[in-house]
């Protein structure tokens, strides 16, 4: 049976020093920053070092965490600030890749997706896997703050709220950066589907 | 691709363009009740808006499915160890605090860290005051430690001193007497 206490009631805890508590909040939203980091960085191995890094920095700041907003905005933000600075830092050190785009490694959990409890077959999981590099390669093109706003919003499906509030900026803002980013992927997607129509 | 779908789930955009904006916020629902209704009109009547929601709606769902990944099986058990690690390294650093707040605060009045800093801090003042007499007026262009400096220092003749005056550097030095 799993534990009732919200999120807040776990953070609460887990500034007191229970260890259990952090554990849960661990099983609950690892998932989710794995998957934001990913999404907002485009590099599998860099998304686990982002999520574990973020849990670290969530128990240190456990004490002084105040239940003003829910956690998983507080979760959201101190993921993406973590991919800000680890992207930066792998810019400064030139290790970034042209693309800015990484495929999982053969047999990552990432490789083997199950649909509905059933193994895809191999040709549903190439498609994907092109699926997933063209929707990357165009992520990987759009400037940080579009691409933020797009993926929290379209993916991660936060209200504008939510999101101002992690990017620390007005609403009225990601309604716009959100907008330019639906047309600049629009306008990088549409040319690829023509080409290949064509051929 | 047989209808105006990207390869990638994403429209390619035959919405109307003044809408397009305006379906954004109403797909992601960030909208109010009057300029919902109004964009519920206008999708009533043009089948390409319609499209363009239908389309971005499924592109959502492919996008999150697309873009996942599954935690490795270690990679919470990572997360928990490391947490345990903090948490005693924080305990050893708090009991060493402890330990030097117990030492500077003894139960018994004996010689502690406290009384230590406050009589280094008075052997010093009254160092400094001996020295240097800070309250001594300036006597001269320079105030403070240099006002008790000898005057000779600076190439002043002392009171009841009589100089000898500097040589004359275009006379000529009378030879020294030889030594032998």
């Amino acid at each position: 049976m799993g534990d009732e206490r919200t999120d807040e009631q776990l953070m609460t805890r887990t500034g007191e020093g229970d260890l259990d508590a952090f554990g849960i909040l661990v099983q609950r939203h690892h998932k989710r920053a794995l998957n934001l980091a990913y999404r907002l960085s485009g590099d599998p191995e860099l998304s686990r070092d982002i999520a574990q890094e973020s849990f670290l920095r969530i128990l240190k700041g456990a004490r002084r965490y105040e239940a003003r907003a829910r956690f998983s905005t507080f979760l959201h933000t101190v993921v993406r600030n973590l991919v800000i600075e680890m992207v930066r830092k792998r810019r400064r050190r030139h290790e970034a890749t042209t693309s800015g785009v990484v495929d999982p490694p053969n047999g990552s959990p990432e490789s083997s997706v199950r649909v509905d409890g059933a193994a895809v077959p191999p040709d549903v999981m190439l498609e994907r896997k092109e699926i997933r590099q063209r929707l990357q390669s165009a992520l990987a093109t759009l400037p940080d703050d579009l691409r933020d706003a797009f993926v929290l919003t379209e993916i991660e499906g936060l209200s504008y709220r939510d999101v101002a509030e992690i990017c620390d900026c007005p609403e009225g803002t990601i309604a716009s950066r959100k907008h330019h980013a639906v047309e600049q992927l629009r306008r990088i997607l549409t040319p690829y589907d023509q080409e290949k129509e064509q051929r | 691709m047989n209808d105006d779908r990207n390869e990638s789930g994403f429209p390619a955009g035959r919405a109307c363009e003044n809408w397009r904006g305006p379906l954004t916020r109403y797909m992601d629902d960030e909208m109010s009740d009057e300029k919902r209704t109004a964009v519920e009109r206008h999708l009533e009547l043009c089948e390409a808006c319609r499209r363009e929601v239908e389309l971005r709606n499924a592109a959502r769902a492919q996008w999150s499915g697309v873009l996942s990944l599954d935690p490795a099986p270690d990679d919470r058990s990572a997360i928990m160890d490391a947490a345990r690690e903090y948490a005693a390294r924080g305990k050893r650093e708090a009991s060493v605090w402890q330990r030097l707040r117990s030492w500077s605060m003894p139960r018994r009045r004996t010689w502690a860290l406290g009384d230590l800093v406050t009589g280094a801090a008075i052997a010093l003042s009254i160092f400094v005051a001996v020295q240097f007499k800070p309250w001594r007026k300036a006597a001269g262009p320079t105030a403070g430690w240099a006002s008790s400096t000898p005057a000779v220092f600076y190439g002043q003749a002392a009171p009841g001193e009589q100089r000898v005056p500097a040589a004359d550097p275009t006379v000529e030095p009378s030879p020294l007497p030889r030594p032998y």
